[in-house]
Parts: structure tokens; C-alpha cells; sequence
């Protein structure tokens, strides 16, 4: 929202001694943030009014002219490319040196071979507004040289308030209203250009006669429509408003449109009271019902556009068509025009919920909605209506005033008082404030006082009285941002010592990343929670397994994971053109549909879906072509690293995309949290993919489920061991874990390791089998073994290899 | 005696030019010179044998032997020393030659700056708690006092789940202030780092998934007071130096009142520069007292106890310390940036 420090001073006085950064750091500081402020004069400093004397083709580009402009002391030679310069117009020069207020400095130039010695501007170059079409054309009376700030008589200061901050400030929405808060930050008073008073109840509307004819309103649901006066003015004529009154409009960031509608404006611009005038002709049985809309409504808004209502969607409506949708936006069918001669003038108060819902289903947001959805004092209704028929008769000396001003309404506000202690007070902001600075504070914002014995009386102005304040809390802060947050003395609180509880999930999560990155040579990606729909189809997931967003900004975003691999394998897609060698990992929660998570409330029954942490891991080498002993290695390390007793087994389902044959569970307790893999063979192609990709994933929930650091030391051997190695043919079907297996049930004590070395299979190895070397470590913990005593076990380990496993042992 | 003195000097001539090195000329000084087992000392002890009136006669010459030798071992060791580049030749290696590196992975950025930061608030006895991503309606907006229809919902555009049940992506860590709240009671101080999303387009400084660390203290007589100073004390330990801060209104429904905190510009010192938007300042934690309805909520009694709650970007965090202009950098997977941290 833009702020006039020239409009504030109607209320307040400023004095000029503080600067316009000064003031924008105290509302700031106090108020709301503001964002930034032009101030005219000193953004336009350097620019003066030129005129044109001649107009001349640029010698080498078609697009551009050459003018030569009089700017007083000097002529300059400007290279121009705007289509709207002629010979005898004033326009605005930009002389050399100058910054403009969107940062461009003027220099000296060639433009094709042409020198410039300045240049002509737009207005979005001056920060006039956001045209860009062509060059401003000035009042031909201005005198070459003039600035062009005086020219314009723009000395004004425009602070721009963050929107965003004043979301709980409906009485901000205003000049009045910020000139309030202005009273209370500079402990001045407040005035409305003559009268004054402090705390805020002033505001000035000069009295009038009404009419004697009525305006039939009614209102069908007050809790929707607390408040509406209407009053009919005839012998209008809609016509430019004066220069006062556009440059006001202008000044906040608003075009002039004509007196009838500036009029209304500038109300809402001064005291924050929306208002809208009906063309009275034009209104069916000129009346007024305020209604919800029927089955089926539609209404052509004043922006052209064809709106379809909803039974919910709050109208104004004539005897029978809907006339505007209730503060948000009038009708064209009413909309006042050059014929215009008899006007309603609608000053109303809405619900702020049900505005938003309007707003919010019909993607339309205006000035007034803006105000409304805050929940505005039903007071300024009246003030507003007003004021609005004030400026009325003194722009349209014709206009009479022939009905009733009409007003009805059914409202009550809450206004306390709230009960609060000046220990309260004292205890929240965490330093002593003296009694009568706290009461005087709360008075200059416009609250009413009274002191008794357990502390104060707060009774709540009306324009905070909405829903902004009705806790002592609220209170609080009205004191602590007044007094200062700058002059409040910081001071650590004193508690009892504890010990905070250990996120047990959070500490094996970071270790395994750092076993992941620093032990195992990976890089850690963070990706998107989404899948798209096109992603899963070419994996060939089953989408409806994938939770849905209803509202998607692109196809991008469509679905929730339920395993990482899928972005997993996007990261190697856009890697793998840049590196050889590709090594990743990813920890994220995934979402899982038909699972009960968390829950949903503590007030009612239900879950959340299932969400859990997963570690997932892609690598690819070049020219590697079974990466998946990479995968299972980086599990496996892992899993040794961490101590963890866990077993890698055949699984006997593979996931999609994963490949059938290289597919191993990671079992922990027996319990599969996870898998080893190597991506489906059939995906290669599909995803243009053109190394072998070598797959893990687990879930980090499940493993610390079981996971303790528990861990004892194994005491250094204290006998020397004997290392025998055995190569051997057998089926190829024969996985390693059973021989191993086998091994190692012939004498559990004295066996210690089973290592395999070699496999080969091809070339002299008979068709279907394959040929296995591993070495068999021997030791014991009472003494040193003798050969002889080991030969006896061996024999017993070829006897069964032969007789289990049908191995044939190569001597 | 005098042809053996002869012989010795004719071999330790001859060995002396022979040699090629330092250790040779070592090895050659040790053989006639060591006081053990040295040729002259050796010759020293035979002269001892003979008769008194043979002692002067031989011990001159033995002199004279002896100071042959060593000019002779002396002049050698100019000699060897003149050509010393013989050793450096010969252990030369290009020391400047580089052979593929160790390697080493790499943790994101993201996860080393939450690391530094959940370090930082358990050394101030803070939990590290974590919360559901996909989210209800009522912990992410109801029960932090933003019902429907509530304009706080507009700044926040949300994704919506199709589900029977009302469901979001969470918008901000802060349903987790609920839930810890009824999980641990009071009092109660915990920090809540994680993944939040926003269905906003996505521009270099926008992205829908980015990261922020919620905090939350409850406690007796929590006051404001007290929630700048600590704010002053993590900002500080987060830029490991003294920060300067303010505070200033803001909005959050969940606080009363509430407040933005921002901290004195590092880069400028305060004096205004293009990071700060030439105010000095940085706007960097939305932060609050805890507003009465969320603690009842969170089935806390108001009027026993008091808290503050804060929130940050950890995004953010991690552009500004990395000076990383365009956000949708850190959930690229791409190596080239990935690999630089």
C-alpha cells in the first residue's frame, strides 16, 4: 500500500525536520514494515522540462530520431526512439549525469554513431507509473529548463507499506488510520485539518441536509452484511476531477477515472471505507437488496469479464438482477457513465469470510475486497458516506442530495474492556514500565483507561475492535512497540537445567550420511518430494499408488514419491555426460497411501498416510557392467561400519525397475528394510540412460527400529591362524552364501573366515557350472593350531563341498 | 715402517681420488681417520711398539701421513661438495606432478549448515524433533490459530492433497510446535529443522520445496526480553560473531505479539550496502510469545506458562553463507555444484 506523507499531514503533524528515511524507520520500528519511499523531488532531481525544436531522422538506423530539445541554458541533441515526439512538444529531459529512479544513470553516449547528450522519458522511467509507450508530453505553458518536479508540483514523500504486514490491521488500510498510528510514535496529535484532539476520534465530515425521498434497502442476512447505507444524489455530472484530487489518486498509486469515481477512491484512500456508486437509472425498481446469489447468476463485473456466481457468493442486487458482487467488484450493468445525472452512493460493511471465499473462488481480489477480508470498523461506513457526499456537492455544483441518507444495520462490537495487570504487562515484555507511560501509550492509540485496583480497564477503539484486539496479550504488544522494541534491555532467562531428549532417528541419519559421504566416496543430493505422472509411467509405476495433489502448479508436481530411485535416476541422466564415475545418495520421506501415520488431530479419529525416511543410492561406472556389487558393497560397508548384524539375501520379487535376476533384500533381524538392485534392463533405452546404474535403498526408520551403538571389542588373536585355500567346480545356480554356509557349519569354533577370490566360469569350465576359489581361515583362542590338526578339518570341508553341493575340487 | 707408511699413503691417495660421493668420502675418512680402528690410529699403536730412538723420526712422518691425508680428504670434499646437485639428481621426483586424488563424497550444503545449526540449539539444551511433511489441515493452520478463510492462508500458497481427508504439503515447520507441545507438555524447548513447500512458481530466488528450522522454548515468564536475547545468542554463534539485532512488528497468527527479528548486516557493518538493501539490516527470523490459543491447543494452561517460537530459512541460510544466487541450484542433483562443498 502507498503511503503520502503530504496526505498524512492533513492529520498529523510531521515537522520537517525529520527526514523521509526517519519517519519510514520509525512506522517501521513501531508500526508495519516499510518497504521503501520515493521522494519526488529528489528522484526527478535533474530532469527538466524541455522542448522540442526539431526532429530529425537518425542518419544510420530507421527506428531511431535525432531531436533537438531546449532545455533553457543549453540545446542538446537527443537520440530518441519513441514514436510519439514532434516539433513544439514539452517533454521531460533527462540531463547527463542524472540517475534515474529505476537506477539508470545518463551518460554521454554514441547511439549508432550519433552522439546523445541525454534523454527523453517515459513514465515508467520517471517512476510516474508504468507506461512505457511513448514519451510524456507536458503542458505546452511550461517554461523550458523548469524542473520537472515543479513543474508537476509532485513534492510529495510516497512510503510503500509491505501488504503482507498490515494483514491484521483493517483500521491500517488509510491515511487516517496510519496518521492514528503516527499520533501515537511521535506524541503528536491528531487533527483533521482544524479540529484536533488526541487518541484518534477525529475526523471531521461537514454536516449536510438529506433528502426526503427513501431508498428501499434491505439486507437478507446481517451476519454477512453487518452494515449498509445508501444515498441517492441527482444532477451529477461526471466530468475530470480537479488537480488536487488526481494528483492525490495519483500519489497512491491509483488512475483518475472521472470525479464520481476518484471520489470514491480518495475516501477509501483517506478513511478505508470501500465504496461504489450505481448509475440510479439504471437500477431496476431502484432498489437495493443485499442477497446471496441465486442458482445460476452471472454478472458482467466492471473489467468486462463474465463472472458466474455461486449460491454462497454474497450480491447487491436490484429488484431483479445481481448489481455488483458485494465488495468485491460493481457490476457494468450499473456502472455510472457520461450520461450519468443520478447516482446511489453504497458505503456497506461485509463479512471478511465471506469476502475471501468470494475472492478466493473467483480468483478476483480489488481495493475494497482487500479491505473487507481484514473486517473493517463498521463505524467508518458512515464517515465514509459522508465524506464521499461532502466532496460531491463541492465538485458538482449541481448536485442535491434527494434522499434520505439510509442506513441499515445490525453490528455489535466487542470493545472489552479486556482486564489486565500491569505485572502481566511487565512480565511479557520482561522489563518494568512505568504505570503512567503504559496508560499514556494506550491512550494516544485511541483506547480508553481505567485504572483501578488490580490494574487496568482497556476499552478497545472500534477500528481495532474487528478481531485485531481482545486478549491481554494483544495489549502487550500495542505497549512494547510503542514504548520500543530498540529500548528494550535483552536479558537471557533463567530456567532449570535439563538435558534435552536425543533424536535417535536424527543422530543415525547423520551418520550414515557421513559414512556415506566421508567413508564410501558418495555425494549427497537433495530432490523434490514430486513425481510427475510422465516419470512414473515411463518406470512403469502404478500411478494411483501415488498420492495426488489437487492443486498442481505443473505436471511437474503431481504426485508424491514412495521410493527416491525415480529422481534418483533424473540425477544420473543430467550427470552422466559430465562424469565417468557417478556415486549418489538421498535421504527423504517418502508417502505411502494406504498406511495410517501420524494423526490427523488430537480432536477427532483419523491418520495421516504413512511417511517414513529412506536412504537411497545410485552408482554408475563406465564400462562397469554389473554395478550391482558396487550397490551391495556401499550397503554392505555401511552396515559393517555401523556394526549392525544383517544378512543380503536373493529376493524373489524385484520392483519394476529393478532387474529380476540382481535383485537382493537387505534383512536385519531377519526383517527386509530394504534392497539391493541394478536398474531393469528394458529402462536403459526408455530413459536414455547408457550406463549400468547399480541401486540401494533401505528405510532409515525400519533401521533404527533395531539399530544401538552398542558394540564390544574382539580381543586381538592371541594364536597365529592358518590359511587354506580350496578352488572348486560347481553348479552355477550354487550361490556363494551357500557355500559359505556349508563351510561353516563343518566346525563353527575354528573357522573364522570364509574369502572368496576367484569365480570364473567360461572357457575349460564344463557348460552350467562355474569354478570357485576361496580361501578358509583356521584359528583357534587356546592355542596354536598344528597343521596336522587343521588338515583333519579340511578334509572334513571337502568331504561335505562334494557331498552337499557336488563340488569337484580342483587339486 | 717407512714402506708400510709409503703404502698407506698410496692407497688412501688413490681411494681418495676414487671417490665419488659424500658417502664414499664418509666411508674413506671413517678408514683412516676413526680413533678406534682408524689406518692412523692403528699406525699411531704400532709406533708405540718401536724402539725409543725410531719414535721421533716415525712420529713425524706420521704426522706428515696424516696431514696428506686429511688435505687430500679436504680438498675431495670441495670437490664433491662443488658438484652436490649428484645426490638431488639422483632423488629427484616432480614434486609438482599430481596423481588422481583420494576420494571423497560430498554432504549438501543444506545438510552441513542443519548439522552446524541442530549442534548449536543441543548445546543450548534445545531438542531436535521432526514432523510429518504431509500434513492436516488442522496442525498446519488450525491449530496455529489461522483458521479458514483466514488472510494468513493467502501468503501461503499451499499444495492440497485429493484425499477424503484434509491434507497439505506443510507450509511451514510449525505444525510440529503442536505436536511437540502435546507430546512433551511443558516446559518444553525444542528446534524443528526441515522441509516445507510453497506452490509458487519457481524463479532463481522462489522454489516450492525449500527448508526452514522452527524453534520453540516454553518455560515460566518467558518474556520478550528474553526471546531477543537468545535469538542474539544463535545468530552469533551461527556467524560466529557478535551480531547486532532488532526487533520489529510482524504478523504471524500463531504469536502475540509478533515480531521480525533482523540481524546488522555482516558485509556492511551496518552502513548499508546492495546485500541489505542499503538499510543495514537483514530480515531474517519471524518469531513471536507464543499466542494463548496455540498453547491451548497444544494442551498447554496460558496462564501457567509462557513461550516464544521462532522460524527461520535455512534455504536462505545456506545462499546467503555460500553466496548462491539461484535457489533451485541445491535440489539439481548436479554434480558440478555439488561437489564444490
Amino acid at each position: 500500500m502507498l503511503i503520502s506523507r503530504n496526505w498524512l499531514k492533513d492529520f498529523v503533524k510531521i515537522p520537517d525536520s525529520l527526514s523521509a528515511k526517519e519517519l519510514g524507520l520509525k512506522l517501521t520500528m513501531a508500526m508495519a514494515e516499510v518497504e521503501g519511499f520515493v521522494d519526488q523531488k529528489e528522484s526527478l532531481k535533474g530532469i527538466v522540462v524541455g522542448e522540442i525544436l526539431e526532429v530529425k531522422k537518425h542518419p544510420n538506423a530507421d527506428k531511431l530520431k535525432l531531436a533537438i530539445v531546449d532545455i533553457g541554458a543549453k540545446k542538446l541533441s537527443i537520440v530518441c526512439g519513441a514514436p510519439n515526439i514532434e516539433k513544439g512538444q514539452k517533454v521531460p529531459v533527462a540531463t547527463l549525469g542524472v540517475v534515474l529512479p529505476n537506477g539508470m544513470k545518463i551518460e554521454k553516449v554514441k547511439v549508432r554513431g550519433e552522439e546523445s547528450e541525454g534523454m527523453l522519458c517515459a513514465e515508467d522511467e520517471l517512476g510516474l507509473g508504468k507506461d512505457h509507450s511513448g514519451i510524456v508530453i507536458l503542458d505546452k505553458k511550461l517554461m523550458p529548463g523548469t524542473s520537472l518536479a515543479k513543474a508537476l508540483g509532485l513534492d510529495d514523500i510516497i512510503y510503500e507499506i509491505d501488504n503482507k504486514s498490515l494483514t491484521h490491521r483493517p483500521d491500517l488500510w488509510s491515511h487516517y488510520g496510519v496518521a492514528r498510528e503516527v499520533v501515537a510514535i511521535l506524541s503528536e496529535k491528531l487533527s483533521a485539518k482544524g479540529g484536533s484532539a488526541s487518541g484518534g476520534k477525529v475526523y471531521k465530515v461537514e454536516s449536510f441536509k438529506d433528502g426526503k425521498e427513501k431508498l428501499d434497502i434491505k439486507i437478507e442476512d446481517f451476519a454477512l452484511c453487518p452494515r449498509y447505507m445508501g444515498v441517492v444524489i441527482e444532477g451529477i455530472k461526471t466530468e475530470d476531477s480537479p488537480v488536487w484530487l488526481k494528483k492525490r489518486i495519483e500519489a497512491v498509486g491509483m488512475r483518475p477515472i472521472n470525479n464520481i469515481v476518484d471520489i470514491t477512491n480518495y475516501v477509501m484512500m483517506e478513511i478505508g471505507q470501500p465504496l461504489h456508486a450505481f448509475d440510479y437509472d439504471k437500477l431496476e425498481g431502484h432498489r437495493i437488496i443485499v442477497r446471496k446469489a441465486n442458482p445460476g447468476e452471472k454478472i458482467k463485473t466492471i473489467d468486462e469479464q463474465e463472472r458466474k456466481l455461486d449460491e454462497e457468493m454474497l450480491v447487491i442486487a436490484d429488484a431483479k438482477k445481481p448489481v455488483a458482487i458485494a465488495g468485491v467488484m460493481g457490476g457494468a450493468n450499473t456502472e455510472i457513465d457520461g450520461q450519468t445525472q443520478k447516482v446511489i452512493i453504497e458505503s456497506a460493511n461485509f463479512n471478511h469470510i465471506s469476502i475471501r471465499q468470494t475472492e478466493s473462488i473467483l480468483g478476483l481480489r480489488s481495493e475494497a475486497s482487500i479491505r473487507f477480508e481484514k473486517s473493517l470498523d463498521p463505524n467508518i461506513t458512515e464517515l465514509g458516506i459522508k465524506k464521499a457526499i461532502e466532496l460531491i456537492l463541492k465538485l458538482c455544483p449541481g448536485a442535491k442530495i434527494v434522499s434520505h441518507l439510509e442506513d441499515v444495520k445490525k453490528f455489535k462490537l466487542n470493545q472489552g474492556p479486556i482486564a489486565i495487570s500491569f505485572d502481566f504487562i511487565n512480565k511479557k515484555i520482561g522489563q518494568e514500565i512505568a504505570e503512567d507511560k503504559i496508560i499514556r501509550i494506550l491512550e494516544s492509540l485511541g483506547f480508553e483507561v481505567k485504572k483501578n485496583r488490580e490494574g487496568l480497564e482497556v476499552f478497545v477503539p472500534s477500528w481495532r475492535a474487528t478481531k485485531d484486539i481482545t486478549l491481554p496479550e494483544d495489549i502487550v504488544e500495542e505497549v512494547a512497540r510503542i514504548y520500543g522494541y530498540d529500548n528494550l534491555k535483552i536479558d537471557l532467562p533463567e530456567i532449570k537445567m535439563a538435558r534435552p531428549e536425543l533424536n535417535k532417528e536424527r543422530e543415525l541419519e547423520r551418520k550414515i550420511k557421513n559414512i556415506l559421504a566421508y567413508g564410501l566416496a558418495m555425494s549427497e543430493v537433495y530432490n523434490y518430494s514430486f513425481n510427475s505422472e510422465e516419470q512414473l509411467h515411463k518406470i512403469g509405476l502404478h500411478i494411483d499408488s501415488h498420492i495426488k495433489i489437487a492443486n498442481p502448479l505443473s505436471s511437474e508436481t503431481t504426485r508424491l514419491r514412495i521410493s527416491l530411485l525415480p529422481n534418483l535416476l533424473n540425477n544420473i541422466i543430467a550427470n552422466e555426460r559430465f562424469f565417468n564415475e557417478i556415486k549418489l545418495f538421498e535421504v527423504g520421506s517418502v508417502y505411502l497411501k494406504d498406511k495410517p501415520g501420524e494423526r490427523l488431530s488430537d480432536k477427532k479419529p483419523g491418520f495421516l498416510p504413512y511417511q517414513e525416511k529412506h536412504f537411497a543410492g545410485v552408482v554408475v561406472q563406465k564400462e562397469d557392467q554389473s554395478p550391482f556389487y558396487n550397490a551391495k558393497n556401499i550397503v554392505e560397508s555401511l552396515f559393517e561400519k555401523l556394526h549392525l548384524v544383517y544378512q543380503i539375501k536373493a529376493a524373489k520379487t524385484a520392483p519394476v525397475w529393478g532387474s529380476a535376476g540382481k535383485t537382493a533384500a537387505i534383512l536385519l533381524n531377519g526383517k527386509s528394510i530394504g534392497l539391493v538392485t541394478e536398474l531393469n534392463p528394458k529402462l536403459y533405452g526408455k530413459l536414455d540412460i547408457n550406463n549400468k546404474v547399480g541401486i540401494f535403498e533401505f528405510s532409515l526408520t525400519e533401521l533404527d527400529k533395531v539399530y544401538t551403538d552398542e558394540m564390544a571389542y574382539q580381543p586381538i588373536p592371541e594364536f597365529p591362524s592358518i590359511e587354506l585355500d580350496i578352488s572348486m567346480i560347481v553348479a552355477k545356480k550354487i550361490l556363494w552364501e551357500e557355500v559359505k554356509q556349508a563351510v561353516k557349519e563343518v566346525e563353527k569354533e575354528l573357522i573364522r573366515k570364509v574369502k572368496i577370490f576367484d569365480v570364473f566360469e567360461g572357457k575349460g569350465i564344463p557348460e552350467g557350472k562355474k569354478s570357485i576359489a576361496f580361501s578358509i581361515e583356521y584359528r583357534s583362542d587356546d592355542k596354536t593350531l598344528t597343521m596336522a590338526e587343521v588338515q583333519v578339518i579340511h578334509k572334513g570341508v571337502l568331504k561335505i563341498l562334494e557331498d552337499k553341493l557336488g563340488a569337484q575340487i580342483r587339486k | 715402517m717407512e714402506t708400510k707408511f709409503k703404502k698407506i699413503k698410496e692407497e688412501a691417495l688413490k681411494e681418495i681420488k676414487a671417490i665419488k660421493n659424500s658417502d664414499d668420502w664418509q666411508k674413506i675418512r671413517d678408514k683412516y681417520f676413526s680413533r678406534k680402528n682408524g689406518e692412523l690410529a692403528k699406525l699411531l699403536k704400532d709406533i708405540k711398539e718401536v724402539s725409543e730412538d725410531l719414535k721421533p723420526k716415525l712420529g713425524t712422518l706420521a704426522n706428515q701421513l696424516k696431514t696428506e691425508i686429511a688435505k687430500a680428504l679436504e680438498q675431495k670434499e670441495g670437490e664433491i661438495s662443488s658438484k652436490k646437485e649428484t645426490d638431488l639428481e639422483r632423488d629427484f621426483i616432480d614434486v609438482t606432478l599430481e596423481i588422481e586424488k583420494f576420494k571423497l563424497g560430498h554432504l549438501h550444503p543444506l545438510t552441513q549448515v542443519q548439522n552446524e545449526l541442530e549442534d548449536i540449539f543441543k548445546s543450548m539444551g534445545f531438542m531436535i524433533l521432526d514432523g510429518p511433511e504431509l500434513e492436516s489441515d488442522y496442525y498446519n493452520f488450525e491449530a496455529l490459530n489461522i483458521p479458514a478463510w483466514h488472510p494468513a492462508r493467502d501468503s501461503q500458497d499451499t499444495f492440497y492433497i485429493e484425499s477424503k481427508d484434509k491434507l497439505v504439503l506443510r507450509t511451514h515447520t510449525s505444525p510440529v510446535q503442536i505436536r511437540a507441545m502435546q507430546k512433551y507438555g511443558a516446559p518444553l524447548r525444542c528446534v524443528v529443522p526441515g522441509r516445507v513447500f510453497r506452490n509458487e512458481a519457481t524463479d532463481a530466488s522462489h522454489d516450492h520445496t525449500f527448508y526452514q528450522l522452527e524453534g520453540l522454548m516454553i518455560d515460566k515468564d518467558i518474556a520478550i526480553t528474553h526471546l531477543v536475547a537468545i535469538m542474539k545468542e544463535m545468530l552469533s554463534a551461527i556467524f560466529k560473531k557478535e551480531v547486532k539485532v532488532r526487533l520489529r512488528p510482524g504478523y504471524f497468527p500463531f504469536v502475540e505479539p509478533g515480531f521480525e527479528l533482523d540481524f546488522g548486516c555482516l558485509i556492511c557493518q551496518g552502513k548499508g550496502c546492495p546485500i541489505c538493501k542499503q538499510s543495514g539490516w537483514i530480515e531474517f527470523v519471524g518469531s513471536g510469545l507464543v499466542h494463548p490459543n496455540v498453547l491451548k491447543y497444544g494442551g498447554i494452561d496460558p496462564k501457567k506458562w509462557s513461550g516464544f517460537a521462532f522460524g527461520l530459512g535455512l534455504t536462505r541460510l545456506v545462499m546467503m553463507k555460500y553466496r548462491i544466487d539461484d535457489v533451485r541450484l541445491l535440489q539439481s542433483g548436479d554434480l558440478r555444484f555439488l561437489n564444490q562443498f
